[in-house]
């Protein structure tokens, strides 16, 4: 069984979802927790429009959507607190913006694509050593970012009263964790793509709270099950010919679903 | 006399152009001052201390706080997912070890720090956050009605505990509440919000507070007052 292993593309399939899948459990439970679960999908559509844009111009897609993401989770984050927009509604206007200006794009362009389906669904199976090297490089901050603000996240995510009178870097470091949220989203969509980025970020995490004892645990948990429902995923696609997208989140899912019969309530 | 440790000077306080909340309040908080603030539903007594912890902005610098403070709000969280254990949450403040043997002991929370805290009962909660407020060492507390929702023989025993930590540390401690029958037992000031005003007293002149605060209610929370009274 171990053959599929010697192949170059499936090497980079399962360093790519190991990556990929850490970081977006790091990133999820604290979405989960904040409430923000809907944020993720709202900018994982938004990015859509980042990738078409890419497409258009010929620059690559994934860099085009991590200036688009960042700028709309900036824009999500204006219409709320300055502008007083409800939050949710804010997130359904990001989301119908991105999704809109794809289709433009794609419609001015007229160049409809097979590859830019591939977004939408992923396909971890032709990650190439750039988006890997992508993923690593946001690991790589989304763990510098933990290690020197861990206390002022958990803070928050507990009680961002609290935490606001507490100290006054709270606002920076959630603007800054949302701007990281939405570069995680970016690396996730070749493994899932944009349909499905939610899965990855919400699941690991639920299990992550219904089998945990404490915090550093929940965090441990989600990192498990995310890399596991992926590296599954992936074996899966591979062996019987399905796309990658749908059998990881199905792996996920399962996972969830044994958490529900493991957990204590 | 010793400089107030908050002063507030000509507050005004809308929110979004809508009509003011607050209007041209004036006040000023002393070292170890334990004060009640109370008012209708409405009145500002949340955005007035949301003011004071600096989590609402102000047009204008009206407000001059000297010392640490903490805020223990409303509600701790609706969220009965937060996995985090008691100790983990207690580990968020940096402090040194003796003070926080003496905060755990002192609270009675020794007994549940390895405890997940969406496990604990409403006034176990209350006292990890207190616990919290307090690791931090502040000079200034300030409780958004932290009694909401809790059994009377807790919130008697809360009010005996922030007396005593009142005593023991010379702690000054802004108190919101709508449970106006024990004000003169533990507190020693009161600000009674009312129609945009604020008007602050003795504690042990409530009644007359009450009276200019409420204005034509005054019967009906008077009654309350009393009944409170007895009732304990």
């Amino acid at each position: 069984m171990f053959e599929i292993l010697s192949y170059e593309f499936m090497q980079r399939a399962l360093l790519g979802g190991i990556i990929i899948s850490t970081a977006s459990a790091l990133i999820g439970v604290f979405l989960v927790l904040k409430r923000l679960s809907l944020l993720g999908d709202s900018l994982a559509h938004a990015s859509f429009g980042g990738i078409a844009l890419g497409f258009v111009t010929g620059w690559n897609p994934l860099l085009t959507a991590l200036a688009f993401v960042t700028l709309a989770s900036l824009g999500i984050d204006r219409l709320v607190n300055k502008l007083k927009v409800y939050g949710e509604s804010a997130i359904a206007l990001m989301l119908s913006f991105g999704m809109a200006l794809a289709l433009l794009l794609i419609g001015i362009a007229k160049k409809m694509d097979y590859n830019i389906f591939s977004y939408l669904f992923g396909s971890i199976l032709t990650i190439n050593s750039f988006d890997i090297a992508l993923a690593a490089t946001v690991l790589a901050l989304i763990l510098i970012f933990y290690f020197f603000n861990y206390k002022i996240l958990l803070y928050s995510a507990f009680n961002q009263d609290i935490a606001l009178v507490r100290n006054k870097r709270t606002k920076l470091i959630d603007k800054l964790f949302i701007m990281l949220s939405a570069v995680t989203i970016v690396i996730s969509i070749r493994a899932v793509g944009i349909l499905l980025i939610s899965a990855l970020l919400v699941i690991p995490a639920l299990i992550g709270l219904r089998l945990s004892k404490s915090f550093k645990s929940t965090i441990f948990i989600a990192i498990l099950s995310s890399i596991c429902g992926v590296l599954l995923g992936i074996f899966l696609a591979y062996y019987f010919d399905l796309p990658a997208g749908g059998t990881i989140v199905m792996s996920l899912l399962f996972l969830f679903v044994l958490s529900l019969f493991f957990g204590r309530k | 006399m010793q400089e107030p440790i908050i002063e507030i000077k000509d507050l005004t306080y809308s929110y979004h152009q809508e009509q003011n909340i607050l209007e041209n309040i004036s006040l000023s908080i002393h070292k170890g001052d334990l004060v009640a603030i109370i008012g209708h539903n409405g009145s500002g007594k949340s955005t007035l201390v949301k003011l004071i912890a600096g989590l609402l902005e102000q047009k204008t610098e009206s407000i001059t706080l000297r010392g640490k403070l903490s805020y223990i709000p409303q509600k701790v969280s609706s969220d009965n997912n937060f996995p985090a254990k008691v100790k983990e949450i207690l580990d968020l403040e940096c402090c040194d070890c003796k003070l926080r043997d003496e905060v755990l002991k002192n609270l009675g929370i020794d007994e549940f720090v390895e405890k997940q805290f969406k496990v604990l009962s409403g006034g176990q909660q209350q006292r990890v956050l207190i616990a919290l407020a307090l690791l931090s060492n502040p000079d200034i507390l300030i409780l958004d009605e932290p009694t909401v929702g809790v059994d009377t023989k807790t919130q008697e025993d809360f009010y005996k505990l922030l007396k005593k930590l009142h005593k023991e540390r010379e702690l000054t401690i802004l108190f919101v509440t709508h449970d106006t029958g024990m004000i003169s037992d533990y507190f020693t000031k009161i600000i009674c919000l009312d129609n945009k005003k604020a008007h602050m007293d003795e504690a042990k002149n409530t009644d007359k507070v009450l009276h200019s605060g409420y204005g034509e209610h005054f019967h009906e929370v008077h009654h309350h007052h009393h009944k409170t009274k007895e009732s304990n």
